[in-house]
C-alpha cells in the first residue's frame, strides 16, 4: 500500500479496497520493548500492509479479526519466530487497521478460527498443506 | 542405537498401533487397520518371522535388564537389523492387507488419536469422537483389502467444548487438553466393556497432560505445571480380559481432585530456577507419566521426577542437564526408555546424551509406546506421503 503520512503511533499506509487506513505501529517495532510482540526487521511496513491488504482481499476475517500466514506458513514474521500475523477488529468503523505477529503455540490469547483454516486449506491451490492446516489446528504455529 | 525400518506408502494424518494392527487415518475420515503380522508373515519370505518380532510382537524380543540389546536376538533377528534397508510396503499392500472401517465423515480431519481398552478417541476440530477398535478375531479376514466390505463403525461425537490437542487414556481414566478450552477428564473406562465417557472440567488451561497412579499432571503456559490428585481402586477384574497388548493396570482411577497441587507446583518453580544457569530462561515444560522435561534458553534441558510410590511427592531434579534438541521442539515422547522430540523440521532420538536424527523432515505426527507390550520399542512416525515404523534397540 501507499505510504500516506506519519503520526504518533507509527505511519499510515492506505487504503485498502474497502477503503480503511493501515497503520504500521511503531510500537511493534520498537526492540526496547522485547515482551511486545514485534515483527523481524526484514519484514518492512510496507510488507506488513500488504500483509493487511491480502488478508482483507482474501476474506481472511472472523469476528472483524483478520489473519495472514505465508504459503504454508514457511516465513517466520517476527522476533520470536511467529509465523501468522494478527490484525485485532478495530474499535470503530473509521479506526485504521493495525497488527502484529503472534504464535498460537501454547497461547490462551491467539487460535486461529476454524473457519479461516479451511479456507487456506481448500481450493485449487491451497495456501497451506495438510500437514500445516494440522498443525495450525494443534496450536503449533 | 540399532534402528530397523518399515516404510508404508501413502497419505495418511494419524497413525496407531493397537491390538494386531496399525491404525492409519486419512485426513478425509478414512480408517484402515493394517495387519502388520499377517503382512509380514505373508510377504517378507525368510524374514517374516523375525519382522514379526520387531514390529508386531516386541514382547517375543529377549530381553536382559529391561533392555532388548540386539546382540541377545536369534540370528535371523540380527541378521535383518544388520541391513540398513528399510522394508518398503507399496500403497496397494497397505490398503490390500487392510480392514477397512466407514465410520462416515465424523473422523474428518483427525488431530490426534489415542486406542485405549476397546476404545478409539480422535481428536477432530471442535471436538473428540469416538469408535469401537476392534482385534482380528472381531474381524473376519474375507473384509481385508475391501473397500466394499468395509467394517461399519458408528463414530458417536461425544466432546464439543474445545478441539483436543492432546488425549491421555490410562488408568481406566481419559483426560484431553484443549488450550483455552480447558482440561477435561473422565473416569470408568474400565468398568465395562464399552463406554462413553462423561467428561469434566478439571483446569481453564492445558497445552498437555499425562495421567498416572499418582495423578493428572498438565501444563497450563509455556512453562508450568500444574498436579492434581487422584482417587485409586483395584480395578476390574473384567476389565483385565480386554487388554492384549496393553500393560495390566492393577488400579483404576475413580476419581479425579480438581484442585491443584499448590506445594508442588512451588517446588517445580524452585526446581525450574535451580536447574537454570544464570543467563539462560526456561522456555518449555513438557510431560511423560512420571516426569517433567523443562527446556532452557541455553540449549540445555533438565528432568524433574514428579511421583514417588505412585504418590506426587516431593518433585526432584536428578541434577542432570541434558542437551536441548536442536531447533523449536513443538513435542516430546517416550518409547524404549528413549526421549523423542519433534520439531518443526525433523524428528530427534536422545542416545547417551546425544539427540539423533531418526527422521529428517517436517511431521504429522511422531509417536511412541512405552506402555504396550507388543509395541514397546516402535516409535510411528507419519510424514508426507508415507508412515514409518522405527523400531529401536541399543546394539
Amino acid at each position: 500500500m501507499r505510504y500516506l503520512r506519519g503520526g504518533n503511533g507509527g505511519r499510515f499506509y492506505g487504503t485498502t479496497g474497502l477503503g480503511r487506513e493501515y497503520l504500521c505501529s511503531s510500537r511493534h517495532r520498537d526492540p526496547r520493548h522485547p515482551d511486545k510482540s514485534t515483527w523481524l526487521q526484514t519484514i518492512g511496513e510496507q510488507d506488513e500492509s500488504e500483509f493487511y491488504e491480502a488478508s482483507e482481499d482474501a476474506l481472511w476475517s472472523a469476528d472483524g479479526i483478520h489473519w495472514w500466514t505465508s504459503k504454508d506458513s514457511a516465513l517466520e514474521l517476527g522476533t520470536k519466530r511467529q509465523k501468522l500475523a494478527y490484525f485485532p477488529k478495530p474499535t470503530n468503523r473509521t479506526d485504521p487497521a493495525h497488527g502484529y505477529p503472534v504464535t498460537t503455540y501454547r497461547n490462551k490469547d491467539y487460535t486461529v478460527p476454524e473457519s479461516i483454516i479451511q479456507k487456506w486449506e481448500t481450493g485449487e491451490d491451497p495456501h497451506v498443506d495438510v500437514r500445516v492446516a494440522k498443525k495450525l489446528r494443534l496450536k503449533q504455529i | 542405537m540399532i534402528t530397523k525400518r518399515m516404510v508404508l506408502e501413502g497419505d495418511y494424518v494419524e497413525a496407531f498401533l493397537y491390538f494386531d494392527f496399525l491404525w492409519l487415518f486419512d485426513n478425509d475420515g478414512g480408517v484402515y487397520a493394517f495387519d502388520l503380522e499377517t503382512y509380514v508373515e505373508k510377504e517378507l519370505n525368510g524374514s517374516g518371522s523375525a519382522a514379526r518380532k520387531l514390529f508386531a510382537r516386541n514382547d517375543e524380543l529377549v530381553v536382559l535388564s529391561g533392555k532388548a540389546h540386539a546382540s541377545l536376538q536369534t540370528p535371523d533377528l540380527q541378521a535383518l537389523v544388520a541391513s540398513e534397508a528399510p522394508i518398503t510396503v507399496p500403497a496397494r499392500d497397505v490398503l490390500g492387507y487392510s480392514i477397512h472401517v466407514d465410520a462416515g465423515t465424523a473422523l474428518k480431519r483427525p488431530l490426534d488419536v489415542r486406542m485405549y481398552n476397546g476404545h478409539a478417541f480422535v481428536s477432530v476440530p471442535g471436538g473428540l469422537a469416538l469408535f469401537e477398535a476392534f482385534g482380528r478375531e472381531d474381524a473376519s479376514a474375507g473384509r481385508m483389502g475391501s473397500t466394499r466390505h468395509a467394517i461399519q463403525t458408528r463414530a458417536e461425537r461425544v466432546f464439543d467444548l474445545g478441539t483436543p490437542l492432546q488425549i491421555q487414556c490410562r488408568l481406566g481414566a481419559l483426560s484431553i487438553a484443549c488450550g483455552g478450552e480447558g482440561l477435561h477428564g473422565a473416569v470408568g473406562a474400565l468398568d465395562q466393556g464399552w463406554w462413553r465417557p462423561d467428561l469434566d472440567q478439571i483446569a481453564d488451561v492445558s497445552f498437555c497432560c499425562e495421567v498416572a497412579r499418582a495423578g493428572i499432571s498438565s501444563v497450563p503456559e509455556a512453562v508450568g505445571l500444574e498436579l492434581r490428585s487422584v482417587v485409586t481402586a483395584d480395578a476390574p477384574a473384567t476389565s483385565r480380559k480386554l487388554r492384549k497388548d496393553e500393560g495390566a493396570e492393577p488400579v483404576a482411577i475413580m476419581k479425579i481432585d480438581k484442585d491443584v497441587d499448590q506445594e508442588a507446583g512451588r517446588q517445580f518453580e524452585h526446581i525450574v530456577m535451580t536447574a537454570s544457569s544464570p543467563d539462560a530462561t526456561a522456555e518449555q515444560t513438557f510431560l511423560s507419566t512420571t516426569s517433567a522435561y523443562t527446556l532452557f534458553s541455553d540449549g540445555k534441558m533438565a528432568r524433574t521426577g514428579l511421583t514417588a510410590k505412585n504418590a506426587f511427592g516431593d518433585a526432584k531434579w536428578d541434577g542432570i542437564r541434558l542437551p536441548s534438541p536442536e531447533g523449536d521442539v513443538i513435542g516430546m515422547t517416550t518409547t524404549a526408555g528413549k526421549m523423542i522430540a519433534e520439531t518443526h523440521e525433523d524428528v530427534q532420538l536422545l542416545d547417551q546424551k546425544e539427540w539423533v536424527r531418526i527422521y529428517d523432515e517436517p511431521v504429522l505426527r511422531v509417536r511412541g509406546y512405552p506402555n504396550s507390550k507388543w509395541y514397546r520399542h516402535l516409535v510411528t512416525v507419519v510424514g508426507k506421503g508415507r508412515v514409518e515404523l522405527i523400531f529401536l534397540c541399543d546394539e
